[in-house]
């Protein structure tokens, strides 16, 4: 059901904007075929992705790459998915380490590996998915703004604190290079017409 | 004592236009509809949901029910009672097994479990319910039951806070907000209304606006302003004037429940600050800072009707003050399709001032909002309403530092640069098509 997960359960901002984006991006190719590697963004994706797809499928999404599968996935949502369909990946990158509401989770997501999107993207490409828009959430601009918010805030300058909280969300998604000091990516590919 | 002294709500004369504008914007909240209730795009304060479109069980409800209700005890029209009920069913069939409304988050949607957007939900059913029972009309129990079960699951379930004496914000921590602690009152007194059953409101509602009476500053410029919310005993002295708004029911209900003069003390008090904010074009701060200072934009439009509609509520406890200028800023804001507009500079949130064009979100007709202005002009409605459509909607506007045109038909909502599409929401669609510069929760 859209919307099932209670506010006080809900991930990171970071992987929830993600997921946004990745539903945004399929919106117009009907119901997509879903892979998630993280027991944790299960109720994430199950809240934005509730019908079940057709296959093959127009679209997929796919959460949280596991290094231990992740191959294995990739082929199977090739086989998935129709061509000129999209897939979109949401992907943690090393910097999420830092997310203090991520430690205890039981996933081992390839994009924390050093080198790991890079992996990915060449693994897709190989596989006949170009990708096509890659973004990065939570960039080190928003992380900065926040920081000089809260000392705004300490200082009892309360105006400019809400002013650099709203340019901070402004600032809260990036494109490459910058998207490498994010925590989390989107990558959005299309499987070639001809592989 | 402070008590209804006159029943004069005409001091800001009902303007010729208002059955027509209220036909016009009941026609656009009908293109919203998607499955199982209203749909749309949402821009806020704090956060943007430009992507999620699904329905939303979230505040809207409270306006969109409220408002079809007033129609029909106006105008005898059955059409709306059935559209009450309509939107009674949403909620309905959108509650959960463990009480929550699926996709109440509001701008944080999809989620659930929204504050204080479950206990409006509350509020629109009990009303519903309230309603039908005391009109002799079968039917009215399963709305009451939802109320009932999302009440003591999560707001007194896991929101009551028998330490601080109050309903607070989250499960967890000590976050009080006191117009959304407002909210949750209201529930409750009509809950213990409906049941007949006092200690709702002695127990919990009573106590709770309590804590909100003591968030009220007394004496000094800002008297009157509520601060905005608080964590334990830290206050956070931050006056939005719309939120200020929303207490005022529940400081009135309070008022008629007890009898004391203080509650009508502070409600008049409340909106006596936020009259004193307002320009003489009817525009408020979006937020008054402790030290004089304020943000301007977004100045609100369609919420609006919640600050318009706490003045009717007061008239009758001697509030005169002519609020006129707000009500004509509330009715130019509609655009062709017959939404109200959001507000006005939302591009200068982050500082400096607005341009000439408006920011998408300015324009943006938004369900939660707009049920605002709908009550309120529910509650002015004095004939039946004529005939309307939802006519097509071409402007300009702004978004990120880029220029799109901004088309709206009955059908769906585009946003569109150089001739190409960015972003498309096909109404009723759970997700709007969009290009990667409206991603940001910005």
């Amino acid at each position: 059901m859209y919307g099932a997960l209670p506010g006080y359960r809900l991930a990171p901002l970071d992987y929830g904007l993600a997921l946004d984006a990745a539903a945004a991006s399929l919106a117009e190719y009907g119901p997509p075929y879903a892979l998630c590697g993280c027991r944790e963004l299960i109720g994430e994706l199950h809240q934005r992705f509730a019908q079940p797809p057709t296959l093959p499928a127009r679209c997929a999404v796919w959460v949280e790459p596991d290094e231990r599968d992740w191959l294995h996935n990739l082929d199977q949502i090739g086989v998935s998915l129709v061509r000129g369909g999209l897939l979109a990946i949401v992907a943690s990158r090393p910097l999420a380490r830092l997310l203090p509401e991520r430690r205890g989770w039981s996933a081992r997501p390839i994009g924390v590996v050093p080198g790991g999107i890079l992996r990915l993207r060449s693994a897709l490409k190989a596989g006949g998915l170009r990708p096509l828009i890659e973004r990065g959430f939570h960039s080190p601009a928003a992380i900065a703004l926040v920081g000089l918010s809260r000392l705004a805030t300490a200082a009892g300058q309360d105006a400019r604190a809400d002013r650099l909280r709203a340019a901070a969300r402004m600032a809260y998604i990036v494109t490459r290079p910058t998207a490498a000091l994010t925590t989390v990516a989107l990558i959005v590919a299309t499987k070639e017409t001809s592989a | 004592m402070i008590g209804p002294q006159h029943s004069d709500v005409g001091i800001d004369r009902p303007q010729p236009d208002v059955e027509a504008a209220l036909a016009r914007l009941q026609a656009w909240l009908e293109t919203l509809r998607g499955r199982g209730g209203y749909g749309g795009p949402v821009a806020h304060w704090w956060r943007q949901s430009l992507l999620y479109t699904g329905r939303g069980l979230d505040w809207r409800y409270e306006g969109i029910v409220d408002g079809y209700l007033t129609l029909w005890e106006r105008t005898g029209d059955l059409r709306w009672l059935a559209k009450a009920r309509r939107a009674g069913d949403d909620l309905l069939a959108g509650q959960m097994q463990n009480g929550h409304f699926a996709a109440s988050g509001f701008e944080n949607n999809p989620s659930s479990a929204g504050t204080p957007h479950e206990a409006a939900c509350d509020v629109a059913l009990l009303r519903l319910a309230l309603v039908l029972r005391d009109d002799a009309k079968a039917g009215w129990q399963p709305y009451a039951e939802a109320a009932e079960c999302n009440i003591h699951a999560f707001i007194l379930g896991k929101l009551w806070d028998a330490g601080m004496g109050a309903v607070r914000d989250e499960p967890v921590g000590a976050t009080f907000v006191p117009n959304k602690a407002c909210t949750a009152a209201e529930a409750i007194f009509l809950l213990g209304e409906l049941r007949a059953d006092a200690e709702y409101i002695e127990r919990y509602a009573l106590p709770t606006l309590r804590r909100v009476l003591s968030y009220q500053i007394r004496g000094g410029i800002f008297d009157g302003a509520i601060a905005q919310n608080g964590f334990g005993a830290r206050r956070v002295e931050k006056y939005l004037p719309i939120y200020i708004a929303r207490c005022v029911p529940a400081l009135l209900r309070a008022n008629t429940y007890t009898g004391e003069a203080h509650w009508a003390d502070a409600a008049l008090r409340a909106l006596g600050f936020i009259a004193r904010q307002m320009c003489p074009q009817g525009r408020l701060p979006t937020v008054v800072y402790p030290d004089g200072s304020s943000n301007l934009w977004p100045a609100w439009v369609a919420p609006l009707g919640d600050v318009l509609r706490a003045a009717d509520l007061l008239r009758p406890y001697g509030f005169a003050t002519d609020m006129s200028a707000a009500m004509a800023r509330l009715l130019a804001g509609q655009r062709p399709s017959g939404a109200i507009c959001t507000a006005e500079g939302f591009a200068a949130q982050p500082g400096g001032r607005p341009g000439q064009l408006p920011d998408l979100r300015d324009l943006l007709g938004v369900a939660g909002w707009c049920d605002k202005a709908f009550r309120y002009l529910a509650g002015r409605c004095t004939s039946p309403l004529p005939a309307a459509m939802c006519a097509a909607d071409d402007a300009a506007c702004i978004f990120r530092g880029r220029g799109y045109t901004l088309s709206e038909t009955s059908e769906r909502l585009e946003l569109s640069r150089g001739g190409r599409a960015r972003y498309r929401w096909v109404k009723g669609q759970p997700w709007a098509a969009a290009a990667p510069e409206f991603w940001a929760g910005g």
